[in-house]
């Protein structure tokens, strides 16, 4: 079997995340901040060990202002419904998966208007697009550093400091990016950094953060959930301090065990060697299926990143999935979940194929590949 | 021996008052504070042996880290 789904979760996962697993089950079993027990104060230890990692990850001196969630969407309606004020705008790119687009679709209810800023061409070109959009009630960009369906990237750097010179919150998806780039927070001006910890960050289905930025006051984030956690429990309302009043209920502690092993493999190996590692397999493919008749590849001038679209001209892309399928290779075809970022390339109305890498996938895994598709288009299967 | 608390507004505040202690070579430990400690219930603290107390005191003063009050007691909370 050759695992080409790494976009929508990564595997296999480093050795050390597995132990890291069996580990939690055992040695961090309680439920942190809860009790004060042996396995409460290991779990507790753990946690805040998880968000040292993730915070030294991005560049942040600062654990408290990790906020763990289940999962990157959960971080991003966190970050944006929580930074987001009545009756203002919003402005997100054309590249945007669903984790956002229908966050600032359902804001219309409360009165905040969005726009979409192109993610076309040159740093320039984007940033021209955002100062096109921008208004005066703007109050927030969001901006998806790598796309789940293509090679493109936003210019996180620019794009922070023109937010800074606007006063607007700058929010991050780093879905994709996260373990594969280096990505510093101070250094891109950020307000909030979402990612999951399950994709290029190796722990285990389940986790997701948002870490936010210094400027960013705990009690001027909106909370979307309440409930306990542990902490004054005699007040009525979640506390003010962050992380605390992000995490409401139990969190889901293996995960988070696992993304702590996980961000400690991509440290020793390094963000960009891995990035670099898969943007030479995508190179690679890409190369392969350019010169396949009966195949067309999308957005083949751009270069970088992990992740290819194509399709089979003839053939469904679903009903293409499923004959990769047979052919032991995993794919994920449609939507991905971004219709907007497809709508933006221009594939067709159903989507496309799309084969992600990951830095366990090796050029044999691309020879594999290229020989099921040539082989689904002599009919093989 | 005789024990400090150092209470915090949260278990995560707790941690970062024991992570930036322990890198000052001050052993700490992150407690439940008894509930005359907390008037909202719930609360967390840190413990570090009084003859302590005033390096932790200048180590957290200079650092970004929320505490709050400096707390003597006869043997600690545990």
């Amino acid at each position: 079997m050759v695992y080409l789904d790494n976009a929508a979760t990564t595997f296999p996962k480093p050795r050390a995340v597995y132990d890291a697993l069996a580990l939690s089950m055992r040695e961090c079993a309680g439920n942190p901040g809860r009790g004060g027990h042996i396995l409460s104060r290991n779990s507790a230890k753990a946690l805040f060990d998880s968000r040292v990692g993730v915070a030294s990850l991005l560049g942040s001196s600062s654990p408290e202002r990790v906020a763990f969630t289940h999962n990157a969407t959960e971080a991003l309606n966190i970050a944006i419904k929580g930074l987001a004020r009545k009756n203002s705008h919003i402005l997100i790119s054309d590249i945007e998966h669903n984790s956002v687009r229908r966050v600032a679709v359902k804001l219309q209810e409360q009165g905040i208007e969005y726009s979409v800023y192109s993610s076309a061409k040159s740093a320039e070109d984007i940033l021209n697009s955002v100062r096109e959009n921008i208004r005066p009630d703007t109050q927030m960009l969001v901006a998806c550093h790598k796309s789940n369906i293509c090679s493109r990237e936003l210019p996180l750097a620019e794009l922070g400091r023109l937010c800074k010179k606007y006063g607007i919150y700058f929010v991050v998806d780093a879905s994709q990016s996260a373990g594969s780039c280096n990505i510093d927070i101070g250094k891109v001006n950020a307000d909030a950094i979402c990612a999951p910890g399950h994709k290029g960050l190796f722990g285990i289905m389940g986790s997701g953060f948002v870490l936010f930025g210094e400027g960013v006051e705990g009690d001027k984030i909106k909370t979307m959930c309440e409930g306990g956690n542990g902490v004054n429990s005699m007040d009525e309302q979640m506390p003010s301090a962050l992380p605390e009043r992000l995490e409401a209920g139990t969190l889901p502690m293996p995960a988070i065990y696992t993304l702590k092993a996980g961000i400690e493999f991509v440290r020793r190996v390094g963000a960009e060697e891995i990035g670099n590692k898969e943007s030479v397999l995508m190179a690679r493919a890409k190369d392969m299926l350019l010169h396949t008749k009966g195949i067309e590849v999308y957005c083949p001038e751009e270069n970088g990143g992990g992740v290819l679209l194509f399709n089979f001209k003839n053939i469904d892309c679903e009903e293409a999935a499923e004959l990769l399928d047979k052919g032991k290779i995993c794919v994920r075809a449609g939507l991905h979940c971004s219709p907007l970022a497809h709508k933006t390339i221009g594939t067709p109305s159903g989507g496309a194929i799309r084969v992600s890498f990951g830095y366990f996938n090796t050029l044999k895994d691309i020879d594999c590949l290229y020989k099921t598709v040539k082989d689904i288009l002599a009919g093989v299967y | 021996m005789k024990r400090c608390l150092i209470t915090a507004v949260t278990n995560t505040a707790a941690m970062k008052i024991k992570y930036v202690l322990e890198r000052n070579q001050i052993s700490a430990e992150v407690v439940r504070l008894p509930a005359r400690y907390t008037a909202a219930g719930c609360s967390f603290g840190v413990e570090i042996p009084c003859a302590d107390e005033f390096k932790a005191y200048k180590v957290l003063s200079v650092s970004d880290v929320s505490y709050g009050k400096f707390i003597r007691t006869d043997s600690g909370v545990r």
